[in-house]
């Protein structure tokens, strides 16, 4: 581990600090609110890095994407609106502690959650980049397919009170992801004449549609009640609702424990993401807690999973793209510019041409993640200030700033439209009790899934040894029914006990 | 409303979708050349399950609808949103609120379009305090204009009509 | 049934459209600049779209009624460009086009004397950005960064709504080099090897690309004239297809460029094939071309910048002219070559041939 030292000297410059932190608070800011997101952000602060030098430039964006993946959390717990996808389940148990009041205290956990994530996965890039590289080509179609199927029960532990409407809505995300271009014929399907339609439902309107539209829907109906405070939550008065108690910290730390490995191991394969490493880690959490009834009301071990889990992908995506060239997540595959621009090429000779550059580079997501902590803290009054402003107020600027940044996202008014579209649609599905995170999770595991298997059965000929012969990909599968078997029964039993 | 005759709607319509979308699919595909699966085994294959599973939920509702009519008689409480004044007429408002700012957008041009909507939105939402509402609506759009088309250089409709 | 949905579609998208092109017709009214008023001209330009919408048509006839008087400068042609310029990249953000794209609108920006902005659409294999330019108004304000995919590849396999004809070039920028590349555990690592293993195992060796892009399209050419049978196995990008090949799920992988192979074949990881370029590309010294190989084939992935037809020649002249000063820049072509981009300028004549010869070759199958 020799070489981690070269790039000291290279990091520390008072430039490349600021930048850091100057990108954690676009990060934060722009995560934290609705319409605007991470990949927007850094592709936008991608073309003033091209004139930076390049371990500069990179400060900044790995401060935005450390920054934006947990500024999504804020908006997600204070009015149950994630600024990410990622933060969707954060906002199960977040928002219901925040409308107890105890806002604060989930705020709080949340950035203790990330920034724990965080130094997890920095540490697990800088001292097992290659043997997680490795484990990340193991993953052939056929293993994507089978943790594809795999990531999928995660619907069976955010359904909440109905299974078979949670597996509707998970169908019905699988099933719009696969509205444009067939991924592998590279030809159009499913656009029932709309030629907008061949670019497929764009990803960030829906996101936006299904979580902000249809909250700010259902808050006219808040908004209405005589009964109802003006503001979306109060925030309690009492110290220990505000900030995490020695003892809570204690409970959840096996949690955090848990969970951040699991995101670094989801970060380290490419193309999954850290909205389903939030998801899995929540649904592990509920799943070996003491008190799973607890959760969707208010547990704090929910919080600690997701956020400890989606931070933890943050560093770990870079394992695949700095040692093999291959980036981890739309955000990281931005991010490629932003090295190829400077004639730093990614891959397995980066480490040996550019040493001291990695070291840098590595030792600079160390300290963002340092900063991040004192940074998110200081924010934090920022953003209750923020939610004390009235609801009548504060959501038409909600409206107006996702319909913006749909614009500003690119591709014109269409996917305006389709944000519309699925706002109401999130909103009849609240109505009718159907719950929105198993869509969300359809529709990013959905290409994984069909892609997968797609391909192995071409690689076979349509034979299904190729999910026989492979331990990985085999065991994921059992896994697989086994979990869909035993949350069955449990459905079957509940219904009868009731 | 009660949650049977819910689940019976969201059946009926889910499994109406679903039946049209297994037979609609194949239709919207080209030309296609592939041994294994085609281009729309998967979409028809995932429509089948929801015809199915929202058949099941519909007929599931349909069994529960006596007992949960019969549960709100004799509880006449549980059905909360009898007791509030119905926000439907608000919902529609907003959505075609909502709906005119994105078709005005081009028309009257960012500013204008932006202002007017968050003005209306927040009458929707039950706002009466006038000079906060347009001292918001006059000063919101244009930060907003001024940091994404001046700073970031992204270019916001301007006005067609005028 | 679909026809009718295609209809529909069509009219749809129009009068949302609607807006953008009646606000250049007109919609210099709030900054009045001098010049001569030429409303005969303007009305030209959409004249086929908004008679097929009549009620549109009466609208716009009112609106015109109002903002005629207001509008006392259109000649947007002898002071183009009055307003910013968009670059419209069909390619997602941080990949090579959009770091060729937005390199040269940063650069040429101060050789056109206006603020570029750059919109990424991406969709539909690059169509929807395509056909989003043809739907903008035809003024100069909207310039598309293509590349042969989007714009000559896609039209060439399937309806996608335009023709490389409805468009202008202005001219090419850079040309990338396309690299095959094979996983060391495969029991090939050159072109001989490769064709004697093929030859004996027809059909066992897979190579990864996307299907109907120009890597996919090249490589069944090259298994075409040596007569060997290749399986393709689809993958949405370079990379999905690099680890399936690091990790011999596929057997070999066409790449877009040359970019995302150089290091793992300098580090062993990945042993490359060939190039499908006319020389052999700098960064790899000691890769074949397909010509030497004995293959007569070229393929070049090119970017370039195009407007729609319609566009008035004043417009395209000084387009041309900044870029042609953009890719004579020396802080440009600096950069560029930090980038590993290969600036490769063509003029606007010059790359409508590029067209011209593309299309028939990927017309014919």
């Amino acid at each position: 581990m020799d070489f981690i030292f070269a790039g000291f000297d290279q990091i520390f410059h008072l430039q490349n600090i600021l930048l850091m932190v100057g990108g954690l608070v676009i990060g934060i800011v722009i995560g934290a609110i609705p319409g605007l997101n991470v990949p927007l952000a850094v592709a936008l602060a991608l073309p003033f890095t091209y004139h930076m030098p390049p371990l500069a430039g990179l400060s900044m964006l790995i401060g935005i994407y450390k920054g934006g993946t947990h500024g999504g959390s804020i908006s997600a717990i204070l009015i149950n609106v994630p600024g990410a996808p990622a933060a969707a389940a954060t906002a199960l148990d977040g928002y219901a502690l925040a409308r107890q009041g105890k806002a604060g205290k989930a705020l709080k956990l949340s950035i203790y959650a990330s920034v724990f994530g965080e130094i997890v996965s920095d540490i697990a890039l800088i001292l097992l980049a290659a043997q997680l590289a490795k484990i990340a080509t193991t993953f052939g179609p056929a293993e994507f397919f089978a943790l594809g199927l795999f990531a999928l029960t995660i619907i069976g532990f955010v359904s909440g009170d109905s299974l078979i409407k949670g597996v509707i809505a998970g169908c019905m995300g699988l099933l719009f992801a696969t509205v444009g271009m067939d991924p592998l014929e590279s030809m159009p399907r499913m656009h029932f004449g709309f030629y907008e339609l061949t670019g497929g439902l764009h990803f960030i309107a829906m996101i936006i549609g299904l979580f902000a539209i249809s909250e700010a829907l259902i808050q006219i109906e808040n908004s209405l009640k005589t009964s109802a405070s003006r503001t979306v939550i109060e925030i309690s008065k009492k110290g220990d609702d505000n900030r995490v108690t020695w003892a809570e910290f204690k409970m959840v730390f096996p949690t955090m424990l848990r969970s951040a490995p699991l995101g670094v191991f989801i970060g380290a394969i490419p193309g999954i993401g850290s909205s389903i490493a939030a998801f899995l880690a929540y649904g592990m959490a509920k799943n070996m807690s003491k008190q799973p009834e607890m959760f969707g009301k208010g547990a704090i071990e929910g919080v600690a999973a997701a956020e400890s889990a989606n931070n933890g992908v943050c560093g770990a995506t870079f394992i695949p793209l700095l040692t093999l060239g291959i980036p981890g997540d739309v955000i990281t595959a931005i991010m490629l510019g932003a090295f190829m621009v400077h004639g730093l090429i990614p891959g397995p000779t980066l480490f040996t041409e550019q040493g001291s550059f990695v070291s840098a580079f590595m030792i600079g997501m160390l300290i963002t993640s340092c900063l991040h902590l004192f940074v998110a803290l200081i924010g934090l009054r920022g953003f209750i200030q923020a939610i004390k402003l009235k609801r009548s107020l504060l959501f038409p600027i909600v409206i107006v700033l996702c319909i913006t940044g749909t614009f500003v996202a690119g591709g014109g008014q269409f996917p305006i439209y389709v944000m519309l579209g699925m706002g109401i649609l999130g909103y009849l599905m609240i109505k009718f009790g159907f719950p929105i995170p198993p869509l969300l999770i359809g529709f990013i595991l959905s290409p994984m899934i069909e892609d997968g298997l797609r391909q192995a059965l071409l690689i076979s000929d349509g034979n299904l040894d190729i999910f026989y012969g492979r331990p990985i990909a085999m065991g994921f599968l059992v896994m697989t029914a086994a979990l869909v078997v035993w949350i069955t029964w449990k459905q079957l039993r509940g219904q009868s006990n009731s | 409303m009660n949650m049977a005759r819910v689940d019976i709607i969201a059946g009926v319509l889910l499994c109406a979708f679903g039946i049209v979308i297994y037979f609609a699919a194949p239709l919207t595909v080209g030309e296609y050349h592939e041994v294994g699966l085609t281009p729309w085994s998967f979409p028809s294959a995932l429509s089948a399950i929801i015809a199915v599973l929202s058949a099941l939920l519909g007929w599931n509702g349909w069994r529960n609808r006596r007992r949960e009519a019969a549960n709100l008689e004799a509880d006449p409480e549980a059905d909360q949103e009898t007791g509030e004044a119905s926000a439907t007429p608000h919902i529609f408002a907003a959505i075609v609120v909502m709906g005119l700012y994105i078709v005005g957008m081009p028309l009257f041009g960012y500013l204008l379009a932006t202002g007017v909507a968050l003005l209306l939105l927040s009458i929707i939402y039950g706002n009466r305090r006038w000079l906060g509402l347009f001292a918001v609506a006059a000063v919101a759009p244009p930060a907003l204009y001024f940091f994404f088309q001046e700073v970031m250089i992204i270019l916001l409709p301007e006005a067609s009509l005028f | 049934m679909r026809q009718l949905a295609y209809l529909f579609s069509d009219a749809a998208v129009r009068s949302v459209k609607f807006g953008q092109i009646k606000r250049d017709e007109a919609g210099q009214g709030l900054q009045p600049k001098p010049g001569p008023a030429n409303p005969i001209n303007l009305w030209e330009i959409d004249m086929k779209k908004l008679a097929r919408h009549s009620a549109l048509w009466a609208l716009a006839v009112a609106a015109f009624a109002v903002t005629a008087p207001l509008a006392t400068t259109t000649a947007f042609a002898a002071e183009y460009p009055a307003k910013p310029v968009t670059f419209v990249i069909p390619w997602p953000a941080g990949g090579s086009t959009d770091i060729t794209g937005r390199m040269t609108a940063s650069y040429m920006s101060n050789h056109l004397g206006q603020a570029i902005a750059v919109v990424n659409r991406v969709g539909g294999v690059g169509t929807i950005a395509t056909r989003s330019v043809l739907d903008a108004p035809k003024d100069g304000y909207t310039v598309l960064v293509t590349t042969v995919g989007n714009h000559v590849l896609q039209p060439a396999v399937r309806d996608v709504g335009f023709l490389p004809g409805d468009f202008i070039p202005i001219g090419q920028i850079s040309a990338r080099t396309m690299l095959v590349v094979a996983g060391k555990q495969q029991p090939y690592s050159d072109a001989a090897s490769l064709i004697s293993y093929a030859k004996a195992n027809p059909g066992k060796a897979t190579f990864a690309s996307p299907s109907k892009v120009l890597p996919w399209r090249a490589v069944m050419k090259f298994a075409k004239a040596a007569g060997i049978k290749l399986k393709h196995i689809p993958a949405k990008g370079d990379a999905k297809s690099l680890p399936m090949v690091l990790g011999g799920h596929v057997g070999m992988a066409s790449l877009g460029d040359v970019s995302a192979g150089v290091s793992h074949i300098k580090a062993g990881t990945m042993n490359a094939i060939g190039v499908f370029s006319a020389e052999r590309h700098h960064a790899l010294p000691d890769t074949p071309t397909m010509k030497e190989l004995g293959f007569d084939m070229v393929l070049v992935p090119w970017t370039g910048l195009a407007v729609a037809k319609g566009t008035p020649p004043e417009i395209i002249k000084k387009l041309s002219d900044a870029l042609k000063a953009t890719t004579e820049d020396k802080a440009f072509l600096k950069f560029a070559k930090n980038s590993g981009t290969s600036v490769n300028y063509l003029d606007g004549p010059a790359f409508g041939k590029i067209w011209d010869r593309d299309w028939n070759t990927y017309r014919s199958k």
